[in-house]
């Protein structure tokens, strides 16, 4: 037997693939073949399904122990891990929850582990400092129009059909948010971002969502004047003083 | 110059994110730590400026399961070279990790999984290991792991086999004393076989842990105390490979830091007394 087929057989085994553990493993009186591959398939599944619990606690919460545990371990076999990198293990939980038919019941479940996973995200991307916005006046008018302004690396911009940030908080130990008064078919648009150890979720309107959307694209201050006009002082002040623009770029002309 | 502390000795402990507030406040007075790599493998993240802030106060070694030097599939890249940007920025002792496979055919299972012990085994994790070691410029360490089954097509002892392997590659190893009670528990052989024949001028750390007994077998839960029976395996260890630095894994269920300084206390009083009376 190769390294290369019993490698193959196994690791697709633990994902669901059937395998006749006889042919590979020794068995005893104590626990046979089939008993000792099973050890190892749980303490995968297991390690997985506590990496999902952690990443995904208020999802957890909505549906209980017990049908987490069930469509995590669907999850995992239909997504079984392709990275050796174990943070960015789960981000299509939310995709497979929209899908998965029992779970359509909760049906801003799915938006709930988006939220859980852009959250996730944010505490594993990179922090970085501010640029110095004190000296933007010291640049020539049309070096201020080249000006390609940036969110934080950590930043996520997403919208919901729900007020998933106020079901998100009402399930955190000492929330202000009473469970019972949330109306929770309100449109919400959301900013994620990470600043040191401090993780932010700031509900938009529809004018910042949008500018902020541009800044993303990495558009020029020139066309961010054209396209906001009048609103443009007002929405790039509350985003310098709220911290949402982190950087600034000004493009070496040639 | 190189003003961060390097010297790994007497016993340290696992550092895990719940015990990151209580040693930035207290700053306990712990020789070393040992970081689990793969959790800092991405810049700028909370985890890895807290350990950049606390290096200058501690020596450190880094401690990984996504080598998969056992599996099939070719060496990941990409971890290797996070894996060198970490060790150029935190300057670790050593790199260690586990003679096993944690992926292969392009899944990853994040649990240590057991070879076959062959020699075409033991051929190709050397030749891994060498390629690894060229990369990071520096002899990594190998630890022996905990083990539920074997495969049928075993060809030797597991201690034959990670002589072999420490012998070809060149590679120190670091000896999991928990491990070798474990597997002997689950495989019916003798530890102190096992650990007599560890090739004691190649240990370079010594691991220490918590397993679970399942009834039918125990299970390497790092999640409880170090058992009798393994402290008692410690203490052969010690007088087999002398002066080795110790460390207390705890990973599951984690308690408050002070119980695991607690242990590493055990160890250390372990160690001393029996060092102490070979002088």
């Amino acid at each position: 037997m190769s390294l290369d087929k019993l490698q193959q057989d196994v690791v697709k085994a633990f994902f669901g693939d059937p395998i006749v553990a006889d042919d590979y493993i020794i068995g005893d009186d104590v626990l046979t073949a089939a008993q000792r591959f099973g050890i190892y398939k749980g303490s995968v599944h297991g390690v997985l399904t506590q990496a999902l619990s952690d990443m995904y606690p208020v999802c957890k919460a909505l549906v209980g122990d017990s049908f987490f545990d069930h469509v995590t371990s669907k999850f995992i076999n239909k997504n079984p891990p392709d990275t050796a990198f174990f943070a960015d293990f789960g981000g299509g939980f939310s995709h497979f929850l929209s899908h998965f038919e029992s779970a359509k019941s909760v049906e801003y479940l799915a938006d709930m582990a988006y939220l859980e996973w852009l959250r996730h995200n944010a505490w594993n991307s990179k922090n970085q400092s501010a640029s110095d916005f004190s000296t933007l006046e010291t640049y020539s008018v049309t070096q201020q129009m080249a000006m390609v302004f940036s969110l934080a690396e950590t930043a996520s911009l997403w919208q919901s059909e729900y007020r998933i940030d106020q079901l998100w908080d009402a399930h955190q130990e000492e929330s202000a948010i009473d469970l019972a008064q949330i109306d929770i078919f309100e449109h919400l648009k959301l900013l994620i971002w990470r600043n040191d150890y401090t993780l932010h979720m700031h509900k938009l309107t529809a004018q910042q969502f949008s500018f902020l959307n541009a800044v993303q694209q990495g558009k020029p201050l020139e066309i961010l004047a054209e396209e906001f006009t009048e609103t443009l002082p007002e929405l790039l002040s509350i985003s310098l003083q709220n911290a949402w623009i982190r950087s600034y770029e000004i493009p070496i002309s040639k | 110059m190189n003003t961060l502390p390097s010297s790994i000795h007497s016993c340290g402990i696992g550092l895990r994110r719940q015990h990151f507030s209580t040693i930035a406040e207290t700053k306990p007075n712990i020789p070393w730590f040992e970081i689990l790599s793969d959790n800092y493998l991405i810049e700028g993240t909370v985890q890895r400026e807290f350990v950049q802030q606390i290096r200058p106060d501690y020596p450190i070694t880094f401690h990984g399961v996504g080598l998969s030097i056992g599996s099939v599939d070719p060496l990941n890249k990409e971890y290797l070279k996070r894996l060198l940007t970490l060790k150029k920025e935190l300057e670790p002792a050593w790199i260690s990790d586990h003679l096993c496979w944690t992926s292969a055919y392009g899944y990853s299972t994040h649990d240590l999984i057991p070879l076959p012990y062959t020699q075409n085994v033991v051929d190709h994790i050397v030749d891994r290991i060498i390629q690894v070691q060229d990369f990071l410029g520096e002899s990594i360490v190998i630890e022996n792991v905990s083990s539920y089954l074997q495969f049928k097509s075993t060809e030797m002892t597991e201690w034959e086999f990670i002589n072999q392997v420490i012998e070809k590659s060149g590679c120190s190893l670091l000896l999991d004393v928990n491990n070798i009670y474990v597997s002997a528990q689950n495989h019916g052989f003798d530890a102190e076989d096992y650990l007599l024949a560890m090739p004691k001028d190649r240990v370079k750390e010594i691991h220490l842990a918590g397993y679970e007994d399942k009834t039918t077998h125990l299970l390497d839960t790092h999640s409880r105390p170090v058992t009798e029976p393994v402290w008692a395996l410690f203490a052969k260890a010690v007088e087999h490979v002398g002066d080795v630095p110790v460390l207390i894994e705890w990973d599951n269920d984690i308690p408050e830091l002070s119980r695991l300084r607690e242990e590493a206390n055990i160890a250390k009083n372990i160690q001393q007394k029996i060092l102490g009376s070979r002088q």
